[in-house]
């Protein structure tokens, strides 16, 4: 079991350094020039050079990469080009209301994708089925902006159930924009579940089970629920590590100060300091969570260890 | 630095797990915008500024109609040449932590501004020295006559920190300003800033716990969080929602004139703008009056000189009149009857987006295309501002541009964005405009104290500036408040900015 | 009587007949092509054509979807955006699903090297959510609708590459395939003759549903400014650039919004209808 982490840890490694290099290098295809940012509104061109300097700008590619590396690996991120402020600061600022956000939503998106995907899956062919999945396919038809829009009209402002938008700390506030966001992913998780539940299904163990007479409620939810659970697990990891990265549309119609917004504006200010270090974090995010779902699939099924 | 980030997360941590505020006296304020610095002396926009203003006070300051009051400073007096001038300073004012306001807090902060590193350093370029006379006086010593000086120290620009903050934060005081007015900084995190009431406070009773500035640029979200009484106050409000809220007994409505300006910033550095008749074909192609209705929802008059009615000083021009032949036939006259590309910049608050579409619908009509270019508000000003005169590359754009003049005054109104020493950075001239004569107009007015003088050059420079078509003129503001009932006390300022230090909230 | 055999098409074409949704689906994407297709013909206005004194109109006879905020048609600029959003969503699935097919089927018939250099970019790419990953190309490239559709590709590569890949890797090993090989068959001709066909309904299923996909991305990235360029009638920007009216001049949102919804819907039921037909586990 060990040796499968080590493994699996080991091969992170080229995926992080793959990702590294393009985070740098995609960040300098970014036309603009950051020196000049940074040195404000006084600078002359001397003070420019001086900086551009100081910032390690006038380096070879190579060597810029390898000292930022250097400088991640101590946790130092640079400082923002537009607020002066330490990345760190920055993103650690947005960090959390990111995290409450994705996990409100993947909590919708799973308390709904998974129901009706199950229900679909369960009731195959039969009307309960359609309905089902035509109501969480609509959750992915609809642009989550109109989605969230609607949703402010009615449920704030006509209903008066939850606040509209922003985020001071308080619970409720992540109702509406969670449920906006759950209701994409929900979409997905919905037809993921139906087929991983099938294919569960299919399987030979639950016919055994059948016909050893086990009462069909219990072949559903302890053998076949519970088997197709485990790549459901995995798709949801995904889709969590999709929302880590921050949803613009949503933080935008609800004021959410999220990493989504963040990095929209750090992209038009070519804030590349800010820039590479959301583009490590997403990465790092995906491949942390990647490896994470293969521990717990390695957990619960031993032969994918021997591998 | 490990021990720095486990702060930082227990911040976000204690920051989320923060109860609601209760039964306390706490004023939602939802804008627009979000804050870019709490930093007097490195702010330039109107928001940030106006926040500010809420904690700190400067030597003179501005009532609601924008005329200049005395504030840190009990009187001034100026010599005739208009290069020296005295003020007597408040007695018992202390900062909020505690240091004593007096001249020595006035010399820490003015030779900050003279310091020429921040933003708004310029303000104090008129001025050689600060003397500390005594305790309680201080004496501004001009190099040359500055008749609008008192104007300049009621800029928010100008507003006093506390010395002990300067020297304990250094650059980093705009995350933790302090100063003597009636509300005092609590945090400013992500967007959202917060201040609580000043008990102390040497100008009366402040009336309540506290307010926050809640950024929500989505107009739709913004007007539903009024609407569900979870704000109290909204600004912007979007015009083209006044039906919806119109009708809403708990909600009412302010509208003011204002002193804010709308204009499309010309890039005069390139070939075919640099002919002014090509910039007067702009302006007669603009259908300013089906742009205010349709963009802006009507909440606005047509420009008709390069400065706002209510600014002092404002001359009466002959506006521009939508006329699609006049434009035409100067653009074939300049040469360019096939037009030229542009890129059209632009904030993407939605009613400036509309306002920009339809300038690109009505300048194709002469031949003028291109795309747009959309960014929020304070990457569109970064854009801007990072131009400079001698950019091998400077595109040529049309920028959705606006101002107000912090001051009240002509000067600050014209010589920002007209003269030649306002090119980026040190001003706000994005367009590159230079002509002789305007420079020596502004300076004219700028030199005098004496309003008769002051008052036939700043004539004199509109007269000479509005035919030059630098910009493409649009129109003055008229600024949309919203606001709960229970609410008392807010109120927006001409400038665009706001007042709240007579907040009230009623039962 | 003759019998009609049981062909493997003929049993999918059964299966999809039967779930009603699919069919209803098929029909409605049948005549959105037919209506984009003859747009210029059935549009009773140029979806252009400004005229500020018909600013909001609420539908009525002349204009039976009413005017959007500059007098234009919007019953002519739906009609146009149909256009549009297949246009968009067609090719940016297509040149990611042709990309990704080609990489899947060399990654998992080769093997070795080259696999691993292929799934290593591909999770690269995988790991950036789709829409920032769109932002950031449009961030390089500039807004537009051109960009959207290269964003899009992008991000629709790596699960087409995967699941070519993973059909590919079963498929090698299949009775079928070998005695190809041992017949002498060129890899080539394995490649694309034997095996390809095989990957392919997984291919179609996922190709229709990143239909949708493309054209609700086109619509966040308007939202967003970052995409259709006005005066472009995007159906995406549309309700993009309405959303001030909502409760002022609804019909402005609603028709775009509809029409979104619906073609979204409808791709995404045929593609789950397609998927039901094709998979021998489903009833």
């Amino acid at each position: 079991m060990l040796k499968y982490f080590l493994k699996r840890c080991a091969s992170i490694v080229p995926v992080l350094v793959v990702v590294s290099v393009l985070a740098c290098g995609f960040v300098r295809l970014l036309p603009g020039d950051p020196a000049r940012m940074m040195a404000g509104p006084d600078a002359d061109a001397a003070t420019i050079q001086m900086l551009r300097a100081q910032l390690g700008l006038d380096r070879s590619l190579p060597v810029q990469y390898v000292a930022y590396m250097g400088n991640v690996l101590r946790g130092d991120l640079g400082l923002s080009l537009k607020t002066k402020l330490p990345v760190f600061q920055e993103i650690s600022l947005r960090y959390l209301p990111t995290m409450f956000l994705a996990v409100a939503g993947m909590a919708w998106s799973l308390l709904f994708g998974v129901f009706f995907g199950a229900v679909a899956a369960i009731y195959n062919g039969k009307w309960q089925d359609h309905a089902a999945m035509l109501i969480s396919v609509s959750g992915i038809s609809l642009p989550q902006f109109w989605l969230g829009l609607l949703a402010i009209q009615l449920f704030a402002v006509h209903l008066g159930w939850a606040p509209v938008a922003g985020f001071t700390g308080k619970w409720s506030e992540l109702v509406l924009p969670s449920f906006t966001l759950g209701a994409t992913v929900a979409a997905i998780m919905a037809r993921f579940t139906l087929s991983a539940f099938l294919d569960v299904l299919n399987e030979e163990y639950i016919s055994t089970a059948r016909a050893k007479g086990v009462p069909e409620r219990r072949v559903m939810w302890k053998h076949a629920f519970r088997n197709a659970l485990i790549p459901v697990v995995t798709m949801a990891g995904l889709q969590f590590g999709f929302l880590l990265g921050g949803s613009v549309v949503v933080e935008t119609v609800f004021a959410w100060p999220g990493l989504g917004r963040f990095m929209i504006e750090a992209v038009a200010v070519r804030d590349y300091p800010v820039l590479q270090a959301l583009l490590l974090l997403y990465s790092f995010h995906f491949v942390f969570i990647n490896l994470l779902v293969d521990m717990v699939y390695a957990l619960i099924n031993p032969e994918i260890r021997f591998e | 630095m490990v021990a720095k980030r486990l702060i930082m997360v227990l911040l976000c941590l204690g920051v989320m797990a923060a109860p609601a505020f209760g039964a306390a006296k706490d004023v939602i304020y939802a804008s627009e915008s979000t804050p870019k610095s709490l930093d007097p002396h490195d702010t330039t926009d109107t928001y940030s500024g106006a926040i500010e203003k809420a904690m700190l006070e400067g030597l003179m300051g501005f009532d609601k109609d924008l005329k200049v009051i005395p504030l840190l400073a009990e009187s001034y007096t100026f010599n005739s040449a208009a290069t020296e001038f005295t003020f007597k300073l408040r007695k018992g004012v202390t900062f909020h932590d505690g240091t004593p306001f007096n001249a020595e807090a006035v010399r820490v902060n003015i030779a900050r501004l003279m310091g020429g590193k921040l933003k708004r350093s310029s303000l104090m370029k008129p001025v050689k020295e600060l003397v500390v006379v005594d305790e309680s006086t201080v004496k501004f010593v001009l190099n040359e006559p500055f008749g609008a000086f008192i104007n300049t120290v009621a800029h928010p620009g100008a507003l006093m920190l506390s010395p002990a903050a300067i020297a304990k934060y250094g650059d980093q005081v705009s995350k933790n300003p302090v100063g003597t007015g009636p509300f005092i900084f609590v945090e400013w995190v992500s967007d959202t800033v917060k201040i609580k009431k000043n008990p102390g406070y040497w100008g009366g009773a402040v009336k309540v716990d506290s307010i926050s500035f809640r950024p929500i640029p989505e107009s739709g979200s913004r007007v539903a969080m009024l609407r569900a009484g979870q704000a109290h106050y909204i600004y912007p409000m979007p015009a083209e929602m006044l039906k919806v809220v119109q009708a809403d007994p708990k909600i009412e409505i302010i509208e003011r004139p204002s002193i804010v300006e709308r204009y499309l910033i010309l890039n005069t550095r390139y070939a075919p703008l640099s002919d002014p008749r090509v910039r007067q074909a702009v302006n007669y192609a603009l259908d300013k009056q089906a742009i205010i209705r349709i963009a802006w929802g009507g909440a606005a008059t047509e420009a008709d000189s390069i400065i706002p009615p209510n600014l002092q000083f404002y001359k009466k021009q002959s506006p521009w009149p939508y006329d699609l032949a006049k434009a035409k036939a100067l653009m074939k006259e300049a040469g360019f009857e096939n037009g030229f590309k542009v890129v059209f910049l632009t904030p993407n608050p939605s009613n400036r987006l509309r306002a920009t579409e339809m300038v690109q619908q009505q300048l194709k009509e002469i031949n003028i295309t291109g795309e747009i270019q959309s960014m929020d508000v304070a990457s569109f000003y970064n854009k801007l501002e990072a131009h400079r005169a001698d950019d091998p590359g400077l595109p040529p754009f049309i920028a959705f541009g606006g101002w107000s003049s912090s001051t009240g005054d002509a000067d600050w109104g014209i010589r920002p964005l007209l003269a030649t020493q306002a090119f980026p950075p040190a001003l706000s001239n994005f367009g590159f405009f230079s002509d002789k004569k305007v420079d020596e107009l502004i300076q004219a007015g700028l030199v005098s104290a004496d309003p008769a003088v002051r008052r036939e050059a700043y004539a004199k420079c509109q007269d000479a500036a509005w035919p030059l078509a630098p910009w493409g003129y649009l129109f003055v503001d008229t600024l949309i408040a919203a606001k709960s009932k229970t609410l008392k006390g807010i109120y927006p300022l001409p400038d665009g900015g706001f007042s709240v230090e007579q907040a009230e909230l009623t039962d | 009587m003759t019998e009609t055999q049981a062909t493997p098409f003929r049993i999918a074409w059964y299966k999809f007949k039967q779930r009603k949704t699919a069919l209803v689906a098929g029909i409605f994407i049948v005549l959105l092509v037919l209506v984009a297709v003859l747009a210029p013909v059935i549009a009773p206005y140029d979806p252009y054509a400004i005229n500020y004194s018909l600013s909001k109109l609420p539908p009525s006879a002349e204009h039976w979807a009413g005017t959007d905020l500059y007098g234009r048609d919007i019953l002519s600029r739906i009609l146009y955006g149909a256009r549009i959003s297949l246009a968009v969503g067609l090719t940016s699935v297509l040149a990611g699903a042709l990309a990704g097919v080609a990489l899947g089927l060399v990654s998992g018939f080769f093997g070795g090297f080259l696999d691993g250099l292929i799934m290593r970019t591909s999770d690269v790419l995988f790991a950036f959510p789709g829409i920032l990953l769109a932002i950031a190309i449009v961030a390089i490239l500039g807004p537009g609708l051109v960009n959207v559709v290269v964003a899009v590709s992008v991000f629709s590569l790596p699960t087409f590459a995967r699941i070519v890949r993973g059909s590919t890797l079963a498929l090698k090993e299949s009775l079928y395939v070998r005695a190809a090989r041992s017949i002498g068959a060129s890899r080539k001709r394995i490649m694309f003759v034997h095996i390809m066909p095989g990957t392919l309904s997984g291919v179609i299923v996922y190709f229709t549903m990143r239909i949708g996909t493309s054209i609700i991305t086109a619509a966040s990235l308007s939202f967003l400014g970052l995409g259709a360029q006005p005066p472009t009638p995007e159906w995406g920007a549309m309700l993009a650039e309405s959303r001030d009216y909502i409760g002022v001049a609804d019909h402005m949102t609603i028709f775009p919004g509809v029409a979104i919804f619906l073609t979204v819907l409808f791709f995404n039921l045929f593609g789950d209808g397609l998927r039901a037909a094709l998979d021998p586990k489903l009833k």
